[in-house]
Parts: C-alpha cells; sequence; structure tokens
C-alpha cells in the first residue's frame, strides 16, 4: 500500500511552477534531495499541509488529505531548527506529542519519560533546550515524534546544523527507532552519500518536479543522469569505477 | 592624556582625503550641537542651584508626583488595551483591511499632539460629538475631557497603536518552524497564545512599557492643554507656568533639573528591550485556523481598537470641515502664523538635515578607519539629545539670554534651534544607514576618477542620497511645524505659530477656529511626514 501519493499535485510560487508525482510504499525511508530552491522543502510542505495544491489530490495512509488542515493529517515533522519551544522544559517538549495542553495523567507521563529514555536524554528532563547541545535538542524533538505516533514522519534537513560525528550519531539513532517502530519517513538532505545504508530510496527534485528516482545504490550507477552526477559532484563516473 | 586616546587621536589625525573633511565638518557640527545643548543644561544647573528657593519646593514634589502618576497609568492603560489588540492580529493574519488597519495604528505617531488634543475636545469634551449624542437621546450627561481622564486617553491614543506595533515586530522575530510546529502539534487558540505568544510578550513587553513610561513623562502640550490645573500639572508644565506666568527663570530652572533627573533615571531604570530569537526568516504566513469562536473575538477587539483610533481622526475632519474657513484666512495672525512657522520649520529643519549628514559623514569616517569606538560614541551623543527635552533648552538659554536682559530678543533663533537639536537624532537615524551604503561604495570610485569637494557633492553624493536626505529633511520640518513647544515659554504675544495660535483660539473657547487651523496643520504635517517616510514605507514592503 502507498502511504504517501501525490497526483500530479500543482503549486506555483510568483516564480517558479511545481508540479509533483510520488508514490511511496508504507515503512519506507526515503530521502528527497536536489539543488537548493528546486522545491524539496515545498514538496515536503505540501504534504504536511502547510501548502495547499493549486490543483491535483494528495493521499496520505490511503485518506484524500488535499483540502486538510496540518493537524488533521498524519504528519509529524522535525526541521533544522528551532524544534523545541525555548520557554518550556524538555519533559514539556516531548509531552506536546501527546497533546497541546500538557496535562497528563500518570500513563502518559510513564510514556513520556519512556521516550525521552529511548532517546538517550533521561536525566535531562527538566533541562531547557538552550541548556542542551544542538544534538541532544534534535533528540528531544524525535522524542516528542515517537509520542506523536503517526504513520509519516517528514525531516526537512534535519541534522544539517550538526557535526559530522553528531550526524552519524542521530543516523545510527533514527535507523534503530526505524527498526523497531517502522515509519514512512521522507528526509531532505543536501548530503545524499550519508543516507547509503539507512535510507531505501532516493528522489531527486529539480526545477520543481521530481526529475528522477531509484534505490539508493543507484545513486552510484553509471546510468544517472547527468543533472544528478552535476549536483552530487561526481565529474567522471568512469574514474570512480576504475 | 591617556596613551589609548592619543593613539587614536593620531591616528584620526592622519586620516586620508575626503575623511578629513569629514572628520572635520562632523567635529564641528558636533561641538556645536554639544555646545548648545551643554550650555542649556549649564545655565539651567546654575540658576537652577543658586536659586534661594523656598517656594519653589512647594510646587516641585506635587509636580513630580503627577508627573510619574499620570505616566504610570497611562502606561498600564496603554499595554492593557495593546497586548489583546497584538493577540487579535496575530490570530488573524489575512483579512481584508488588515494592511489599511496597520497603517492607521501608524497615525498617531505621525500627529501633532495639540491635534490630537482639538481631535478629543470635539469627541469627548462637554459641548462634544459623544456629549451632543447624549443630548438627542434625551440623556443630559457631560463627559468632562479635561483633568487625568482626558490626559489618559490622549497617552492611549498615541501610546496603545505603538505598542500594538511594537509587540507585532516582536512577534515577527518567531521562526516559521514554530508557527509549522503549532499547527503539527494541533495547538489551539490558547496554545499558541501561552506557547508561542506569551514567551515574546514577556520578554519584549517591559522594554516597551519603558519606552511609554519614558515617553509619557516627557509629555507636553496634552498636559498643558487638557491639564493645567493644580492637580494636574507635570514638572514640564509648571516649568511653563514658572517662566510665563510668574516670570522666574530659578523656580523654572529647579524644575527642568527634576524633570531631567527624572528623565535620567527612568533611562537608567527601563530595561532594554530584548529579543528572545537570532534568526529567523520573517515572514507573516501563520498555519492555524481560528476557530469561529477565535475568529469573532479577535475582530470584535479588532473593531473596537479602529474605533478608538479613527474616531478622533474623524473628529478632526469634522471639526476642520465645520469651521469658518473665511474668517480664519482673513485674520491677519493667521498669516503671521503660517509665515512664522513655514519659516521656523524650514530653518530648523535645514539645520537638522545638514547637521545629521555631516554628523553621519564623520561616523561613516570614524568607523571606517577602525575607530569603532569613536563612531559609537557619536552615535549614542546623537541619540542623548532624545533625552534632552527641548523644553530644557528653550529654558536654559531663556536663563542665558535674560542675562543679558533682553530674554525674548532672539525668541525665533532659539526656537529655530530648539527644533532642529530635537529632530536631529531622528534626521540622523533616517539617513545614516544610506550614508554608510554610499560612502562604502563610491568612495573608492571618487577617488580613482579624482572627483572631490564640492563637485563630487553635486555630482555624486546628492543624487545617490537626495531620497535620504529630503526624507530627512521633510521629516523634521513636520516635527518642527507641529510642534508647540519652545514656543510657550515665550508669551503669546511676541511670537505666533500655527500650534500657537491653536493653543490661544483653544484657550479663549473659539474651538471653531482652531479646528479649522487644526485640518491645515494635519494636512500640511501628515503630507510631510508621508512624502518624507515613503522610501522606508517602500523598503519594508
Amino acid at each position: 500500500m502507498n502511504m504517501i501519493e501525490l497526483n500530479t499535485a500543482a503549486f506555483r510560487w510568483p516564480e517558479t511552477a511545481m508540479l509533483f508525482d510520488l508514490e511511496i510504499a508504507q515503512n519506507q525511508m526515503v530521502i528527497v534531495t536536489g539543488p537548493s530552491g528546486s522545491g524539496k522543502s515545498t514538496l515536503l510542505n505540501l504534504i504536511a499541509g502547510f501548502e495547499t495544491p493549486d490543483s491535483g489530490t494528495i493521499l496520505l495512509d490511503g485518506k484524500d488529505c488535499t483540502r486538510l488542515p496540518p493537524s488533521a493529517r498524519p504528519v509529524s515533522m522535525l526541521f533544522q531548527e528551532h524544534n523545541l519551544f525555548g520557554h518550556l522544559s524538555v519533559e514539556a517538549n516531548v509531552g506536546f506529542g501527546i497533546g497541546p495542553r500538557l496535562k497528563f495523567e500518570d500513563a502518559e507521563r510513564a510514556a513520556i519519560s519512556s521516550s525521552i529514555n529511548r532517546v538517550g536524554l533521561s536525566g535531562k528532563e527538566k533541562r531547557l533546550p538552550h541548556q542542551l547541545s544542538g544534538g541532544e535538542r534534535q533528540r528531544a524533538a524525535f522524542a516528542r515524534t515517537l509520542l506523536q505516533d503517526r504513520p509519516i514522519l517528514l525531516l526537512d534537513e534535519p541534522f544539517a546544523s550538526l557535526g559530522p560525528s553528531l550526524r552519524s550519531e542521530m543516523m545510527a539513532l533514527l535507523q534503530e527507532l526505524q527498526s523497531e517502530r517502522p515509519r514512512t519517513i521522507l528526509a531532505v538532505t543536501h548530503h545524499p552519500q550519508e543516507w547509503t545504508y539507512i535510507a531505501d530510496s532516493f528522489v531527486f527534485v529539480e526545477n520543481g518536479t521530481i526529475a528522477e528516482k531509484g534505490r539508493m545504490d543507484q545513486l552510484e550507477d553509471p546510468d544517472v543522469p547527468a543533472a544528478v552526477r552535476a549536483y552530487l559532484g561526481i565529474q567522471s563516473v568512469g574514474f570512480l569505477k576504475s | 592624556m591617556d596613551r589609548r586616546v592619543a593613539k587614536s587621536l593620531g591616528q584620526i589625525i592622519r586620516f586620508k582625503r575626503p575623511d578629513g573633511t569629514r572628520l572635520f565638518a562632523g567635529f564641528l557640527a558636533l561641538s556645536i550641537v554639544a555646545l548648545l545643548a551643554a550650555s542649556a543644561i549649564g545655565a539651567t544647573l546654575v540658576s537652577g542651584l543658586n536659586a534661594r528657593y523656598g517656594g519653589g519646593f512647594a510646587g516641585l514634589v506635587p509636580a513630580t508626583l503627577f508627573t510619574l502618576e499620570q505616566a504610570a497609568l497611562s502606561t498600564i492603560v496603554s499595554v492593557v488595551f495593546a497586548v489583546p489588540l497584538a493577540l487579535a492580529f496575530e490570530s488573524l493574519p489575512r483579512f481584508f483591511g488588515r494592511r489599511a488597519l496597520l497603517a492607521l495604528f501608524a497615525v498617531p505617531l505621525a500627529l501633532p499632539a495639540i491635534a490630537v488634543v482639538l481631535g478629543l475636545i470635539t469627541l469627548y469634551g462637554r459641548n462634544g460629538l459623544i456629549a451632543d449624542g447624549f443630548a438627542m437621546g434625551g440623556l443630559n450627561w457631560k463627559p468632562d475631557i479635561y483633568g487625568l481622564a482626558g490626559i489618559l486617553i490622549a497617552h492611549v491614543f498615541f501610546n496603545m497603536p505603538l505598542t500594538v506595533r511594537l509587540l507585532l515586530k516582536a512577534f515577527e522575530d518567531i521562526p516559521q518552524e514554530q508557527w509549522k510546529l503549532a499547527a503539527n502539534l494541533r495547538f489551539g487558540a490558547v496554545g499558541r497564545i501561552r506557547h508561542i505568544l506569551l514567551p515574546v510578550i514577556r520578554k519584549s513587553l517591559p522594554g516597551i512599557a519603558g519606552l511609554v513610561f519614558l515617553l509619557c513623562t516627557g509629555s507636553y502640550t496634552i498636559i498643558l492643554v487638557l491639564g493645567g490645573g493644580p492637580a494636574t500639572t507635570t514638572l514640564q508644565v509648571a516649568i511653563q507656568q514658572a517662566l510665563s506666568f510668574d516670570f522666574d527663570p530659578a523656580k523654572a530652572s529647579l524644575l527642568t533639573i527634576a524633570q531631567l533627573a527624572l528623565t535620567g533615571l527612568v533611562l537608567a531604570v527601563i530595561p532594554k528591550g530584548q529579543s528572545l530569537f537570532q534568526t529567523g526568516r520573517v515572514s507573516m504566513r501563520r498555519y492555524h485556523h481560528a476557530g469561529l469562536g477565535e475568529r469573532s473575538l479577535a475582530l470584535a477587539v479588532l473593531v473596537l481598537g479602529a474605533l478608538f483610533v479613527v474616531s478622533p481622526l474623524l473628529a478632526i475632519g469634522w471639526a476642520g470641515v465645520s469651521a469658518d474657513h473665511a474668517r480664519i484666512m482673513g485674520s491677519h495672525l493667521f498669516g503671521q502664523a503660517i509665515v512664522t512657522s513655514l519659516s521656523v520649520a524650514v530653518s530648523s529643519a535645514l539645520l537638522a538635515t545638514v547637521s545629521a549628514y555631516v554628523i553621519a559623514s564623520l561616523r561613516y569616517a570614524l568607523d571606517s578607519n577602525g575607530q569603532r569606538g569613536w563612531a559609537d560614541g557619536v552615535g549614542k551623543l546623537s541619540t542623548a539629545m532624545l533625552g534632552i527635552p527641548a523644553l530644557l533648552l528653550g529654558v536654559g538659554w531663556f536663563v542665558l539670554l535674560a542675562m543679558t536682559g533682553r530674554p525674548f530678543g532672539l525668541a525665533p533663533l532659539m526656537i529655530i534651534l530648539a527644533n532642529a537639536l530635537m529632530a536631529l537624532p531622528f534626521a540622523l537615524q533616517m539617513m545614516s544607514a544610506a550614508v554608510d551604503r554610499h560612502f562604502g561604495t563610491d568612495d573608492r570610485l571618487c577617488a580613482a576618477l579624482g572627483l572631490k569637494g564640492w563637485r563630487r557633492f553635486a555630482i555624486v553624493d546628492w543624487p545617490v542620497l537626495r531620497p535620504a536626505l529630503s526624507g530627512a529633511f521633510l521629516f523634521a520640518a513636520a516635527l518642527s511645524l507641529g510642534d508647540l513647544g519652545v514656543v510657550t515659554l515665550y508669551g503669546s504675544d511676541r511670537i505666533v505659530t500655527l500650534p500657537s495660535l491653536i493653543y490661544q483660539n483653544l484657550g479663549s473657547y473659539r474651538s471653531n477656529d482652531a479646528g479649522g487651523l487644526v485640518l491645515y496643520l494635519t494636512v500640511l504635517t501628515g503630507a510631510l511626514t508621508l512624502y518624507g517616510t515613503r522610501s522606508q514605507f517602500h523598503e519594508h514592503d
């Protein structure tokens, strides 16, 4: 079954027109890559409901969500920054995964504490976001998406502001979480190579449309189109292979 | 001399052209400004502290207390009304007329205080439109605009919209991600207000309230007209009374010292505005869908706020249209007032613009030669002029001139200088970015082409900087035209400006004539302000 389905979903910015056709099967982890301004974030915004297509349909979890507001969609989302509310503790921020009222029963409190534990932040429940490192902040945000428990997770360059070793740590965490409780994940990234071992497939967005897609290993294929090669910075495929 | 200062001076002396000229002209202008301000402050201090004045203290304490009381109340009321309005604007990020409503909220700041006072009297006065409305309904209720209530209404009229705009400006810093998360996490109105807007309000409101409090302690025209009884006299009004009724420069000086100390204290105590977020793209996109209840509540709040702001404006228009214009235009005082007002406005705006240009150039020259500290100092010194009430300058120079035996002799010059100094910080603010940008890009090209001096100014600087310079000039002229400040120190028979003529007419219950004059004044200053700041509006689009 397809978890995400965009059927000729059109969206027009003043400068560019975008048109997306996309099918992603349940529990796949797919990366979205492509040049800046090509429409990667717009694609995610359409799925999350922050933008509404001018025409076409968007089906999520088998349901037509084209006109639904963001709050009614089976989607949780993480950004590069500002994922936590600065005046609230880790515990409260994670608690938003259950509901916006911040009043919890015992069972919910236990759930919050176990997901904080799961991302390796136990003992830091009472900290404020600015008392955490960048990596810890993203971990807390991941804990919140665990509680939201929605079948689709959208990641908009979630690790872009982290250093290389933190990035691979977060990658490992994501992979563990995915094997424990699989979700359909769509992640925007400028570094597709880093996802080679954990993502299932890639989508290459260019000029507002999906120009190429395939399995991760096909990124290194000699047949990969010139635009993708140019974006990845692979000058000569022959040189790589030899 | 301090070794560091000596070293900086050495570096300054070795500056190249055109920076040498900029330094010379800039420091000259700055010295004149500083001398003018310092002489006024010095004269006030000497005269006030030497005053053997038992009786002076009797008026000092109540005036100080009332200054604080009305400022505190005005601040509280402004904030209490502004917060729901700002929240309502956030609840409804898109509706027809939102931009117009926001623009309306910028209008009070551009209006002369005397015009607003007349609008409020026309609306809320004993024989005002509201009283008429009650009378038509058979009720004999007469509201009283004079006294504390009127002062509060006037101050709220000016400061509530300002607070709303500053709060909305603070909200702009909220990162888009937080609004997206709010939608994704299914926040309702309460969640959005509690978790996104309130933290920003908590951070920014102390600074905004401090600014409003400061503005209210320095308020003059409003209290002069609407207050004035012994129970509703602020320090500034007491200063004016001491000079123009009691002819007692020593008492005026003493009161001025108290006012200055109060301003300094408030400046030291008020918290600096803080921003909660460092980054974040500014965008008005919101992703929530307000429910029917939230929408109706927000709309009701906005309508009430708009009515409060727009009704005095309509009253000004009504009073203006129903005035006897032939009579006003025929009076010789009117001609005199127009000529005086325009010549004072043009002279003071010219002075303010030229000094602001010269000082902005100095600031750039210092900054581009690595003298950051000196450059900042120049900026701070100019901003400090904001803290000096124009009235203090008037009192100080009055005291100085009184020593020559002719305190009224140079009244027009004093008014021009006071208005120029008052406008200087604004003019500087309006042009320094343009000056920095222009010199930064074109200096080297001019040097390469051998352009310098007046030729360079005429061929390069003037065409590029004309929008900034003319903007500052028009704004300064509008400020000067609408100001009823120093002129009230000199008494009505010596010099008549448009605002002082309005004040006279209001005092002698010729409010019909005042209405007509206010209409001219409002249209004139409004046009100048609008035209002068148009480039700034375009930048925001």
